[in-house]
């Protein structure tokens, strides 16, 4: 009995870090949005948001008279920023671009680290709400968990931006990737080699990570629009990767099972680096084998440059994420016109477009 | 007579029960080399024991403190702190190869001697104060690296820790055996393991015995310490970067495979060989299912539901007594 | 009178022992009836099959004209069968009230009258004279004697027709014991059996009027205890005569071994000063609560010290248990199986633990043929009844375990020996080997400080007899020349007039 409680303990607490290690997370957003209402006391023109569609990054740019608006609005107050972590090049970059942008327009921005605990992200809320914030923005771990933080937060005025995920923004605005256009873009990658390089046939391994329903919304993607663009290839299985190890032992199995694997397309960039591992050590020829990864990291960014078997990586713009988030903040404090819901853009990376 | 008396009902249920996971083991191993055909191939076998070889040298640290009754939940951190640590010297400050692993690996046994003392002097419960040493220490990662992946061709010479061949084995797999030999004559030959197993048994009587307990504490978790600064630069070679979170993923393997093998969470009981034959087989559960083509969807429904049939077993010797 | 228990081939057998074979006797209704035996006669099993707590392998049992055969100790005790033993059974965490009343709290609709509850208990602990004991202190905080008191409180107050108690006297003073014995009177005029088992002799024809006796699992003899005299139940029970209980003294006293000056304890001694000789048995008595177990404690550095010094020899030492063993002080501490042995670990290694680092090379690697070589020799000098050294302690009788938590000592060579009760809880036949086994220790040169309560034995062992009382050391006596009424005496606290 005792083993299995054990078990449970650490299964519970494995739970709650679960997230660990893995892609921003998000998720389609509900369409409709209500106009909660902000106390009209506190802003003196509140900002009109547009539920229908998507908006840009341009959409979100500021005009002087905004940002000269929502310094005046700031005067005294803070901007908090509530990561998810700083524990991942991709989360700590949007953080930090959100808190430089905010220094660059004389605002004052904290960042809060709740290394990846959803339960302290609602103490962080409550204490910039307390510390005076007139906007937080947050990137949300579990939208059940600080729901009714936010809705609190809102309710006292504060203005909500979220990033990697719009579920949250109660009457604030929602920033983020489409995990459909970084699968996609992916997959477009690895399909454009195969055809042109390849002759249109390849066998296929896509690195998976199944604990993130968003993510997997990628690895569909990644899916759909290879064999679209590349209907004779061979789909050898989708195997789990999220991490370097984990892509790594996972590769090491599917050789053994299927040794013909010469593509891989990774969910994002750690796994991809552990399958090309396994490949190297395998013997893999690196003329006609072709590793795509998600997320633009320093490392792919080197590995596609030293023209090796990493051709490809998908770029989900962190920093320029972090910048949106800031812009949003002043066009809410500013009361602007403004849609609720922005998409970030992406870009593909390849040898040739390399920044 | 007497002898007949002794192959009962409950000496079966005894056998099962104590290595009743083996007996799993075993069953998914024949199960695999009929259903597939690359399962039995030397060259999977390797991969299998390459894949088990960092979970098993921690999980020997792990089994260290176990069996002193207590429960170190740090070590899957200390091995990415270790990691990290490494890896930084290395690639960031220039360190000679060499000494920056052995600096990792210090730090590792610094970290488990800290926990050791914390237990025994400041009397904090195990599992609280390694749960604190985990956050101190993931917290300096991820600080130092900022959340970027540490890599460079500085790296490239540790390659051969992971991914070298002496003949026909892997190296992992032999440092692997080589730990294992040794540990499994400390566990069963030396003072050290004599006086662990008396201290986790009873801790009073031992002390009364004249046995230094709180010496001997602070050394079995400065050796788990050590063990996961070991499983930590060996992790950097086998996946060429570190990354703050990498031990992370190490937390829960290390765990099962060692309370699967048998170590009684209460203390001065386990074997050994147990705990590295558990963390081969729960390589060999995934490695299966991906030969099998289990879609990863479902491939947690299957490995749960082995690990609850291995761990069941153990609960019928339990009850027999 | 009738039968209230037949017992009729009653066997059962564990892997490698046949630990009761076809035993049958009868239990005359409303009677105390004894159960004698040596370690491993089979009483401790015979008891647990009575309670419910082990099936039979074969045979029967009626109870009152109804066969009877409980599955568990709750159906034993809904039959009427309830059971006090030896190890005790309590919640340690929960009070007086809450575990004599367990199993059947006073309620009304399910809501604990707890009122009633604490006066039933009082009412129990004044009939056992032991109302000193409050109903609502922890069980944990009581000291032993006070826990086997609670114990018996709590079957008399179920509504037992059988009350069968193992050893209840064995953490009992004499006035706990003797308000005991005086319960048992008052059970059996209103009609309740006891099956008593104890190994103390005295009590069992004190109070008995039924004695049956096991051997080797085989049943000897069932007799009225007017027909059996103490020297024919010992001759019955380990199956010889015993020649002249306690062996000579050893008259050869050499240097001091252990001096002790002044040693203070706030509150719980103060000021002790002693000294034990090379070769000499210095005995050490009291009432519970006198401080000898925490002051022999001390010496060895289990219980803190304020004041004083102890001297191991020539050398001076701040006690703890590493510098008193490295100094060869051995203990055999009072709580056995907590602190006395390592339950799940092997004959050979609890025997060689104390003197593992010796048996080691420099590098730590055990030679494991002469830590065999060592615990064989102790089996073989102390009979510890075991098929071989590898079996785990657990296994073993209550006696052996003894045994092997002094070989543990012996192996070691240690010259001073610290004694808590070596004979508590243990049955005569091995009482006289520990007996025999103090003398030779003696005789060899060994300083040995003995922790008993009783009195016989102190009489008969030591060569000097010092008794506290309160915390203070009030006589040292000449254990040749006083005499159980001054030993008494100074136990109690009295003024010499």
């Amino acid at each position: 009995m005792k083993k299995l409680v054990v078990l449970l303990i650490f299964a519970l607490l494995l739970a709650a870090c679960g997230q660990a290690a893995t892609p921003a997370a998000e998720s389609e957003a509900p369409e409709t949005t209500t106009e909660a209402a902000a106390p009209e006391a506190v802003a003196p023109s509140a900002p009109t948001l547009i539920t229908e569609g998507l908006g840009t990054a341009e959409d979100l740019v500021p005009t002087e008279a905004e940002i000269e608006v929502a310094r005046q609005q700031l005067e005294g107050s803070l901007i908090g920023i509530i990561a998810c972590t700083m524990g991942t090049e991709y989360h700590s970059t949007v953080a930090n671009a959100a808190a430089a942008r905010a220094e660059a327009l004389g605002f004052t921005a904290e960042i809060f680290d709740p290394q990846q605990q959803a339960e302290s992200q609602i103490s962080a809320i409550e204490n910039f709400v307390s510390a005076g914030a007139r906007v937080i923005v947050i990137c949300v771990l579990d939208p059940a968990v600080v729901a009714s933080a936010l809705q609190e937060a809102a309710d006292a005025g504060v203005f909500i931006v979220q990033y990697a995920g719009r579920e949250s923004a109660i009457n604030g605005i929602g920033i983020s990737i489409e995990d459909s256009d970084l699968g996609c873009a992916a997959g477009q990658i690895a399909s454009n080699i195969i055809n042109t390089e390849l002759g249109g046939e390849a066998t296929v391994a896509i690195l998976d990570y199944p604990d993130l329903p968003n993510v997997v919304v990628r690895a569909d993607n990644i899916e759909s629009c290879l064999t679209d663009g590349s209907p004779d290839v061979v789909i050898a299985g989708r195997f789990l990767g999220g991490t370097t190890d984990n892509g790594l032992t996972s590769m090491e199995t599917a050789l053994q099972a299927t040794p013909g694997i010469n593509v891989v397309v990774s969910i994002n960039d750690a796994g991809a680096y552990g399958a090309m591992t396994a490949l190297e050590a395998a013997g893999a020829d690196p003329a006609t084998t072709v590793i795509v990864g998600i997320d633009a990291e320093t490392q792919a960014l080197d590995l596609i440059a030293e023209g090796g078997m990493y051709r490809g990586t998908v770029d989900t713009a962190p920093a320029v994420t972090g910048e949106m988030t800031i812009n949003a903040a002043v066009k809410l404090l500013a009361g602007a016109t403004v849609f609720q819901n922005i998409r970030v853009p992406v870009a593909q990376i390849t040898i040739d477009t390399l920044p | 007579m007497k002898w007949f008396q002794g192959i009962n009902r409950k000496r079966i249920l005894d056998i099962l029960g104590e290595n009743g996971f083996i007996f799993i083991f075993l069953i998914w191993a024949i199960y695999l080399s009929f259903t597939t055909d690359s399962f039995l191939t030397s060259q999977n076998i390797f991969t299998v024991l390459r894949q088990a070889a960092i979970v098993s040298i921690v999980g020997i640290g792990e089994m260290l403190v176990m069996l002193l009754g207590g429960m170190d939940v740090s070590l899957a951190a200390i091995l990415g702190f270790s990691g990290v640590f490494s890896a930084g010297l290395m690639v960031n400050h220039g360190w000679p190869v060499w000494l920056a692993l052995l600096a990792g690996i210090a730090m590792g046994g610094l970290a488990g001697a800290i926990n050791g003392f914390l237990v025994t002097k400041v009397k904090i419960n195990a599992v609280i104060a390694t749960l604190g040493m985990m956050n101190v220490l993931n917290g300096i990662a991820y600080t130092y690296t900022g959340g970027v992946t540490i890599y460079g061709h500085q790296m490239d010479s540790i390659d051969f820790l992971s991914r070298g061949y002496m003949g026909p084995i892997p190296v992992p797999v032999i440092i692997m055996f080589v730990f294992y030999v040794v540990f499994y004559l400390i566990f069963n030959h030396t003072l050290f393991g004599a006086w662990i197993y008396a201290i986790g048994n009873n801790e009073k009587a031992s002390w009364l015995a004249g046995i230094r307990v709180d010496r001997m504490k602070i050394l079995a978790f400065t050796v788990g310490g050590l063990l996961a600064g070991i499983g930590g630069v060996l992790q950097i070679s086998r996946q060429g970067s570190a990354t703050a979170g990498m031990g992370d993923e190490f937390l829960f393997p290390i765990l099962t495979a060692v309370i699967l093998g048998g170590i009684s969470p209460s203390g001065g009981k386990g074997r050994i060989q147990n705990t590295l034959i558990a963390s081969i087989f729960l390589v060999a559960i995934t490695n299966g299912m991906v030969l099998l083509g289990i879609s990863i969807y479902t491939q947690r429904i299957v490995s749960g539901l082995i690990l609850i049939i291995a761990l069941s077993l153990d609960q019928l010797r339990q009850r027999s007594r | 009178m009738d039968t209230i228990i037949s017992l009729k081939d009653i066997s059962r057998s564990f892997p490698g022992v046949q630990a009761l074979d076809k035993v049958s006797f009868d239990v005359k209704a409303g009677s105390v009836h004894a159960l004698v035996g040596a370690n491993g006669a089979g009483k401790s099993t015979l008891m647990k099959i009575l309670a419910g707590a082990l099936p039979a392998n074969s045979g029967s049992i009626v109870l009152d004209g109804v066969e009877y055969s409980p599955a568990n100790p709750n159906q034993a005790i809904q039959a009427g069968v309830s059971t006090i033993y030896q190890e005790l059974n309590l919640l340690s965490d929960r009070t007086v009230v809450q575990n004599m009343t367990l199993g059947h709290e006073p309620a009304r609709s399910g809501v604990l009258k707890k009122r009633q509850a604490r006066k039933l208990t009082l009412d129990v602990l004044k009939r056992l004279r032991a109302d000193y004991i409050s109903p609502d202190s922890v069980v944990s905080r009581l000291k032993v004697g006070e826990k086997q008191l609670v114990e018996i409180g709590k079957a008399l107050l179920t509504q037992c027709k059988v009350l069968i108690m193992d050893e209840p006297t064995a953490a009992l003073n004499k006035s706990e014991s003797d308000a005991l014995f005086e319960n048992i009177q008052q059970l059996k005029q209103n009609g309740v059996t006891i099956l008593y088992v104890s190994h103390r002799l005295a009590e069992i024809f004190q109070i008995a009027d039924v004695v049956t006796i096991l051997r080797d699992g085989k049943h000897v003899l069932t007799e009225s205890i007017q027909n059996v005299t103490p020297e024919s139940v010992i001759t019955a029970m380990i199956g010889r005569k015993l020649e002249g209980i306690y062996p000579p003294r050893n008259n050869v006293l050499g240097e001091k071994v252990l001096d002790v000056s002044g040693l203070t304890s706030e509150k719980t001694f103060q000021n002790i000063s002693f000294s034990v000789k090379a070769g000499e048995v210095v005995a050490i008595t009291g009432l519970t609560g006198s401080g000898k177990t925490e002051l022999c404690k001390a010496i060895f550095g289990d219980f803190p010290i304020d004041s004083g010094t102890v001297k191991f020899f020539d050398r001076k030492e701040i006690p703890n248990p590493t510098k008193a063993v490295a100094n060869r002080v051995g203990y055999m501490p009072e709580d056995r199986k907590k602190e006395g042995v390592l339950e799940e670990v092997s004959i050979r290694r609890n025997i060689s633990l104390a003197y593992l680092a010796n048996l080691a090379n420099p590098v730590g690697w055990i030679n494991k043929k002469r830590e065999s070589a060592a615990a064989m020799q102790q089996v073989n000098d102390l009979q510890i009844k075991t098929p071989n050294i590898t079996q785990l302690v657990r296994n073993l009788s209550g006696g052996n375990q003894q045994k092997v938590s002094l070989a543990k000592w012996l192996a070691a060579g240690s010259r001073v020996l610290i004694l808590m009760e070596p004979t508590q809880g243990i049955d005569v036949g091995v009482k006289f080997e520990i007996y025999q086994l103090i003398a030779d220790l003696s005789s060899k040169g060994v300083g040995i400080l003995l922790v008993s309560s009783e009195i016989s034995e102190i009489l008969g062992m030591a060569h000097r007899i010092l008794v506290m009382h309160n915390g203070d050391l009030c006589a040292n006596l000449d254990g040749t020349t006083t005499d159980t009424e001054e030993i008494l005496f100074f136990t109690f606290g009295q003024k010499r007039s």
